[in-house]
């Protein structure tokens, strides 16, 4: 122990010895560059030797500046092209949320103007449920108590005839659509007058005019609107398109698709025909 | 808690000592001289500190000064002192700098450089007749937080990181 203890001392002492000799030349040599100004030559000439080793590593230097103002101005181009992305994404959202109001004003709009035709004998409608299965096409409306809306009226929009109501529970109806496998309606070929009865293919907005003999004059593009007959509904409303006409094979009738006017997916006001109406509902121009 | 440094090689010493030598004669892009940290004064307290048997002797601690007093065209041996006081200050608190937590050397870091930067310049600038740079101090203790990061960097294992 004492021994150990000896040399450790011994090193200290050594340590602070050495420490007070340098510290004594570093103070000097402090000294006397303040003073005496001794190594203004030597700095002199080592300062054009600082001016080359600064040239010499310049190149380096400025690339470790490139590098991290190119760094800084991505980051900042990409916080940028972020909050423009965002306020891009809002404006969009906004901007279908005003068409989707748009043309929701214009849907009632139309369909106030088709009301004020025949207050007594229309009721709007707000459809409350629609069918998810591929194979049934309807819909639940909601009404107003005070609508006498009873099963078998038909509920049309702007464009045309949209489906039947098929019952009626408290203040909701459930409405078959045309397009329903086993809807059909009584229809006239606008252009030509020939009558026909129009089925459902109970595929959306796809229709098939049936035991329409081959030579009847039917073309693509030619409106099939409602008969009237039976005095369920009134003249003239339009039903469909005709969207193909081919011969059938196996039989003596033509195979016509038709594409429904209407479009209930899309819509969500209705109104439902409850009393009677006048043929001139919907403006038709036979020459179409 | 406690950082015992098992093996330390002298090359990584030496890589660590030149790459401050060069920083603190050439500086660091951006930065003036005065606010540029003192990079090799940080590696030299560094090794001091942490190097054990290994650290810097005063007589290389002393020649490394005057080389960034004559290249950087400062007041010789004012960096050669300010070396040796580190290296005199990490012998007498070495055990217990490396007991202690990262945040309390952070501390003693920053108080040591800020003592002797007041210390020395203070004392300089008091000798020609001007007043110590207080924004001086505040750089200076600005960088010494950056003590954390520099024990990462040299502490890491870069020869594992190279198999």
């Amino acid at each position: 122990m004492p021994l150990a203890s000896n040399t450790i001392k011994g090193d200290r002492l050594r340590f602070y010895i050495k420490l007070l000799v340098y510290s004594t030349i570093a103070l000097s040599l402090v000294f006397l560059d303040l003073k005496q100004h001794t190594f203004a030559p030597v700095k002199e000439k080592l300062s054009s030797l600082e001016v080359v080793v600064n040239e010499s590593f310049r190149p380096l230097k400025d690339w470790l500046e490139d590098f991290s103002s190119h760094f800084a101005s991505n980051v900042e181009l990409v916080r940028e092209n972020e909050e423009l992305k965002n306020a891009q994404i809002y404006s969009e959202v906004r901007l279908q949320k005003l068409a989707s109001i748009e043309r929701r004003l214009e849907e009632l709009q139309s369909l106030l103007k088709l009301r004020n035709q025949s207050p007594n004998g229309m009721h709007a409608v707000t459809v409350i449920a629609a069918s998810n299965s591929p194979y049934d096409q309807w819909l639940r409306v909601q009404f107003t108590r005070e609508a006498p809306i009873k099963p078998g009226d038909y509920l049309v929009e702007t464009k045309g005839l949209v489906g039947q109501v098929i019952s009626v529970e408290d203040a909701q109806a459930f409405v078959r659509l045309v397009s329903d496998q086993r809807a059909s309606v009584h229809v006239q070929v606008l252009r030509t007058g020939f009558r026909a009865v129009l089925f459902g293919r109970g595929k959306y907005n796809s229709l098939e005019l049936k035991f329409v003999p081959e030579e009847v004059d039917i073309k693509v593009d030619d409106i099939l609107v409602t008969t009237g007959m039976g005095g369920r509904h009134p003249y003239g409303i339009p039903v469909g398109k005709v969207i193909s006409v081919d011969p059938d094979r196996t039989s003596t009738f033509s195979r016509i698709i038709v594409q429904s006017l209407a479009s209930p997916s899309s819509t969500n006001s209705f109104i439902a025909l409850t009393g009677p109406i006048g043929d001139d509902l919907y403006p038709l121009d036979k020459s179409k | 808690m406690a950082v015992f440094i098992q093996r330390v090689s002298n090359k990584k010493i030496a890589a660590s000592i030149i790459i401050g030598l060069i920083i603190s004669c050439v500086g660091l892009p951006g930065l003036s001289f005065s606010t540029a940290p003192d990079v090799l004064a940080l590696i030299i307290f560094y090794w001091a500190m942490l190097g054990g048997d290994n650290r810097p002797r005063l007589g290389t601690v002393f020649l490394l000064g005057l080389i960034v007093d004559f290249l950087g065209g400062q007041i010789i041996g004012l960096h050669a002192l300010k070396y040796l006081f580190l290296v005199a200050v990490a012998v007498k608190f070495d055990n217990r700098f490396r007991m202690s937590a990262r945040l309390n050397r952070v501390a003693f870091v920053i108080a040591t450089f800020v003592a002797l930067e007041a210390i020395l310049y203070g004392l300089v600038a008091s000798y020609v007749g001007a007043f110590m740079d207080i924004n001086q101090l505040v750089m200076v203790a600005a960088w010494c937080i950056t003590w954390p990061f520099l024990e990462f960097i040299i502490e890491k294992n870069y020869a594992r990181v190279d198999k």
